[in-house]
């Protein structure tokens, strides 16, 4: 270890960093920025050339303290290097906001991907660095570097007259991964681009509020895994058309994603949908011998129809919306499985709205359940059993209502978790109720019911340090440190 | 650690100090270099890694099985190396991300590498050198020699530097 006498390293300090084989250098360098990465030549001798010959580079315009034409100057320069000395550069990161890179000085992008695909670069990454910055124009010879792999574009493009520039898009026959954000492009062009090739090799494709695109036909990406897709419910509907057998992860938000009756989802791992305008009803068609997650956010389609998800390996099914849909599953193999319910009630609960869930939580009983209400309801045939019950947005006013609402249909396993100081009234409130039958009074044939099948009550505390619920009493509770405890819940044993 | 040749899935990996770890086939083809191995049939008894230490061994043994125990989802995966590497002091980094290149394991060294940059981030040339023990052999002309032809990457840097 021979430059291990330095006379201001620290006590232990032996240098091991400057004796890492380049390639290694290299990569830890490939998560600095490129000022970052240059400075490291003055830290000694042996460090001066390092950086000058990593397989990627990065430029930010935002973080440039120069003015305009020597940030342009100063990638041409490195690019010229990198060209004469043979280097080769993998990716390629360009980071721009508005007034670097305008109309006028396209040309340069041109030339420097020109370049950068004859120094065979795979990965190119084009992005604004401001959120609301703007590029005028963005030359359609971005997207067709021909040794792209990994292409990720994420820019916000204002100019609408140069849809005849896109219309000869063809995008690298090598591509891997596409990731296409905030483009303005036509639906036109995108689908000729993406049909006019046979795209063999993409496997990850996300488009993300991609302006003026409504209909998104990928049935030609046979090898495609992982697919997502993202845009405003102001942009209108699009509808997204998928070959299934390959796919592994779908996230749609916003979209219509259509595929056949019956279609065979045989590899699909996860199924994202978030306020989709897609008939569901097909999905009780397909099977989903894969599917692990299943996520459904506000999905207004399944209102008026029972769903039946043919999926024997789900692991987390995930419901959130403002109304009781019909879900139910086939029957899993022994595993354990999550169904995790939250439900925004805006109307107030009715005994209609009661015997729905009460079909919900009896359709998904082979499950673990958690359910999460939002909002107020207020509430007997047989209770289901839920692992956990928890509450969001209520008034300590009308909270025992809402509790024994909850009761009268389920019997949650745990209560809570409640915050230790902000919710000390409506622990106390909890503990109250559970702790009546103890008080002697007269029980209402509610509560009567109730007690006869509560056998336990406990109080558990969260324990931050350890990430372990432990018993407690609500005695101590004034006694607990915040910064280590902040969460308590009941523990409720039931006949 | 006993080695366990009885099932097939379980492979025997040796550390370069003798140390001898049994690992779950499924967790130990993370390495391309041992998958390449399994895949030539060279697996059926003991695996040298003869570039790799006990101690490190162990850990990336730790890493292994659990970044496979969790399913595709990339971002508790990438919860998990965060806290993996979290309590690792720069020696351990520094011997974590020669065996992670010398297993060809791309995650690990992904994320050591990030790791070890994420120390240097917006730091002065001086508190680096401090930090990782590095001697400045540069006469001062030579220094500000070097940091002149870089001068667009010093400029709003603050230079503390002592040395």
């Amino acid at each position: 270890m021979k430059k291990a006498k330095g006379e201001h390293t620290s006590s232990d300090s032996v240098d091991r960093i400057s004796e890492l084989p380049k390639d290694i250098l290299h990569r830890i360098m490939y998560f600095l920025t490129q000022e970052e990465a240059v400075r490291t030549s003055v830290l000694s001798k042996p460090w001066r050339y390092i950086w000058c010959t990593r397989p990627v580079l990065s430029f930010s315009d935002a973080a440039f303290k120069g003015n305009d034409d020597e940030f342009i100057r100063l990638i041409d320069a490195s690019l010229e290097r990198y060209y004469d000395q043979k280097l080769c550069v993998d990716e390629f990161h360009l980071c721009i906001s508005k007034g670097y890179l305008n109309y006028q000085s396209y040309y340069i992008l041109e030339k420097w991907i020109r370049t950068l695909v004859f120094l065979g670069m795979k990965k190119f990454r084009l992005s604004n660095c401001v959120e609301d910055g703007v590029i005028h124009y963005l030359p359609p010879v971005v997207f067709e570097a021909r040794s792209l792999e990994d292409l990720h574009v994420e820019i916000r493009t204002s100019s609408d007259d140069d849809e005849k520039e896109y219309e000869r898009i063809v995008f690298s026959k090598h591509l891997k991964k596409l990731h296409v954000k905030k483009v303005n492009t036509e639906d036109g062009v995108f689908h000729k681009a993406i049909s006019s090739f046979p795209f063999v090799d993409i496997e990850t494709m996300s488009l993300d509020s991609c302006k003026g695109l409504r209909n998104v036909k990928i049935t030609n990406l046979r090898n495609l895994k992982n697919f997502s897709f993202v845009t405003k419910p102001s942009e209108g509907d699009c509808s997204i058309e998928i070959h299934p057998p390959s796919l592994e992860t779908v996230k749609i938000t916003h979209g219509n994603l259509r595929f056949d009756r019956g279609a065979d989802f045989r590899n699909l791992n996860e199924l994202y949908l978030f306020r989709v305008t897609s008939k569901l009803d097909h999905l009780s068609s397909c099977k989903f011998p894969s599917l692990k997650e299943l996520t459904m956010y506000y999905c207004y389609e399944l209102k008026e129809i029972k769903l039946f998800i043919d999926a024997p390996n789900i692991v987390h099914f995930r419901y959130l919306g403002d109304f009781i849909p019909s879900v139910s599953f086939a029957t899993t193999s022994s595993r354990e499985w999550c169904s995790m319910i939250h439900l925004c009630s805006n109307s107030g609960a009715s005994s209609l709205w009661f015997r729905k869930l009460r079909e919900l939580l009896e359709s998904l009983s082979e499950s673990k359940i958690v359910l999460g209400v939002i909002q107020n309801i207020v509430g007997c045939e047989k209770p289901v059993v839920v692992e956990r019950l928890g509450f969001r947005f209520y008034s300590s006013s009308t909270f025992s209502s809402l509790l024994n609402g909850a009761f009268s249909i389920c019997r949650p396993k745990n209560v809570g978790p409640f915050h230790l100081r902000i919710h000390i009234n409506v622990i106390k409130c909890v503990e109250n109720i559970l702790m009546k039958r103890e008080s002697g009074n007269q029980l209402d044939q509610f509560s009567e019911l109730l007690f006869r099948d509560l056998e336990e009550v406990g109080l558990e505390i969260y324990d931050k340090n350890r990430k372990e619920w432990n018993p407690t009493s609500l005695s101590e509770l004034p006694n607990y440190e915040e910064a280590e405890y902040n969460l308590i819940r009941f523990a409720l044993k039931w006949r | 650690m006993a080695a366990e040749t009885g099932t097939p899935t379980t492979l025997t990996l040796k550390s370069n100090d003798d140390e001898l770890f049994s690992v779950a086939e499924s967790a130990a083809i993370l390495s391309v270099t041992i998958r390449n191995m399994v895949e030539d049939g060279c697996a059926g008894g003991v695996i040298p890694l003869d570039n790799v230490d006990g101690k490190t061994l162990a850990s990336v043994i730790t890493y292994m099985n659990g970044i496979s125990a969790i399913p595709a989802d990339e971002e508790k995966k990438k919860s998990y190396r965060d806290k993996f590497l979290s309590d690792k002091d720069f020696e351990t980094l520094a011997d974590m991300v020669l065996a992670a290149n010398y297993l060809n394991m791309s995650c690990l060294m992904d994320a050591v590498s990030a790791k070890i940059a994420q120390v240097m981030e917006k730091k002065s040339v001086g508190w680096v050198r401090r930090k990782f023990g590095i001697e400045n052999d540069y006469t001062p002309e030579e220094e500000a020699a070097v940091k002149e032809e870089h001068k667009w990457t010093f400029e709003g840097v603050e230079t503390d530097d002592d040395n």
